[in-house]
């Protein structure tokens, strides 16, 4: 695993680091857990979530642009 | 983030989607109730899951104004916690919509129920689809033809020596509307011995984006996708090959819930 590509599916994309910009932990390894707050003020927790479904966590860069 | 249009496929496949900026929480506030959001907007103000996740921007430097902003991307975690699948865009300016995603992580939940079509050469299969259900005025909806090339065949980018064809994607309406220039993804180059030269070639299937922006909205659409490709192999080029598909996609599909783009 490490520094892997991850599993590849064919797409040019999903490579780790190879496109010179971070991509963070690869396919098969553990995410880190998080517990943030949301826009309603909630604590929403992954492991939680994980509890009964599978989550897609999504980092984008603002909300506002 | 497109992501609300898509809760109900997401729904479907038991996947609960998180969307993590460093905004503060009154900002996430604001766009949820103006784009009418229901999934979670989590604030991570200090960028620390950013940060634990290795994301960092790595662009920017402290000081400046957007410094915390993550590399955009998505990670579909399993039930045991371990990264199913990863979908980091090869270009990380772009934003990749929620569609997309969807499509992506969903196999072919929705295939189906877009407009797509498919062809197969043997040597090269080729399909089309339409990452909407339909078109509407003012909302870019992106065509993926994915080219998937046997074992041992590659497909080529550009430039390649006269003579040569260089994998190539043109998108026609019927009405007419607007097409933006044809996204291709980055090649490698590869030593072709038969020819003893270097190509520059694609790693596996290739996925070429093209863009739409309908400017009507009314009948259907009748989206002609012409591919041009020659594959490869180590030692010799088949002849190249042109495949047509298409598409036929309704105008004026609502989709509930689904603000403008941000």
């Amino acid at each position: 695993m490490g520094q892997g590509r991850g599993a590849r599916r064919g797409a040019p994309d999903s490579g780790a680091g190879a496109e010179g910009f971070p991509t963070g932990p690869d396919v098969g390894e553990p995410a880190p857990d998080f517990s943030l707050v949301d826009q309603l003020g909630r604590a929403v927790t992954l492991s939680g979530v994980l509890r009964r479904s599978r989550a897609l966590v999504v980092f984008h860069r603002s909300a506002r642009w | 983030m497109e992501l609300q249009g898509s809760l109900p496929d997401l729904a479907g496949q038991g996947i609960v989607p998180l969307a993590v900026s460093c905004d503060e929480p009154a900002v996430l506030a604001a766009f949820a109730w103006d784009h009418g959001i229901e999934y979670a907007l989590l604030s991570d103000r200090r960028s620390e899951v950013i940060r634990r996740y290795g994301i960092l921007n790595p662009e920017l430097a402290p000081g400046d104004e957007h410094y915390g902003i993550p590399v955009p991307g998505s990670y579909l975690v399993g039930r045991d916690g371990r990264v199913e699948q990863k979908l980091f865009h090869r270009s990380h300016r772009v934003r990749e919509a929620g569609a997309a995603l969807v499509r992506r992580v969903g196999g072919r939940a929705t295939a189906g129920a877009w407009p797509s079509a498919s062809v197969s050469s043997g040597e090269v299969s080729v399909s089309a689809a339409l990452e909407a259900p339909g078109l509407r005025v003012g909302q870019v909806a992106d065509v993926v033809v994915r080219l998937e090339p046997a074992p041992g065949l590659h497909l080529y980018g550009r430039p390649v020596p006269e003579g040569l064809h260089p994998t190539t994607v043109t998108v026609t309406s019927t009405p007419p509307l607007e097409v933006a220039p044809a996204r291709y993804p980055p090649t490698e180059p590869h030593y072709v011995r038969g020819l003893g030269m270097e190509l520059p070639a694609y790693a596996g299937a290739v996925e070429v984006v093209v863009p739409l922006l309908p400017e009507r909205a009314e009948g259907t659409f009748a989206i002609e996708v012409g591919v041009r490709y020659q594959a490869c192999s180590e030692s010799e080029c088949l002849l190249p090959r042109s495949e047509r598909l298409l598409l036929e996609a309704p105008a004026g599909v609502l989709v509930p819930g689904r603000g403008r783009p941000a």
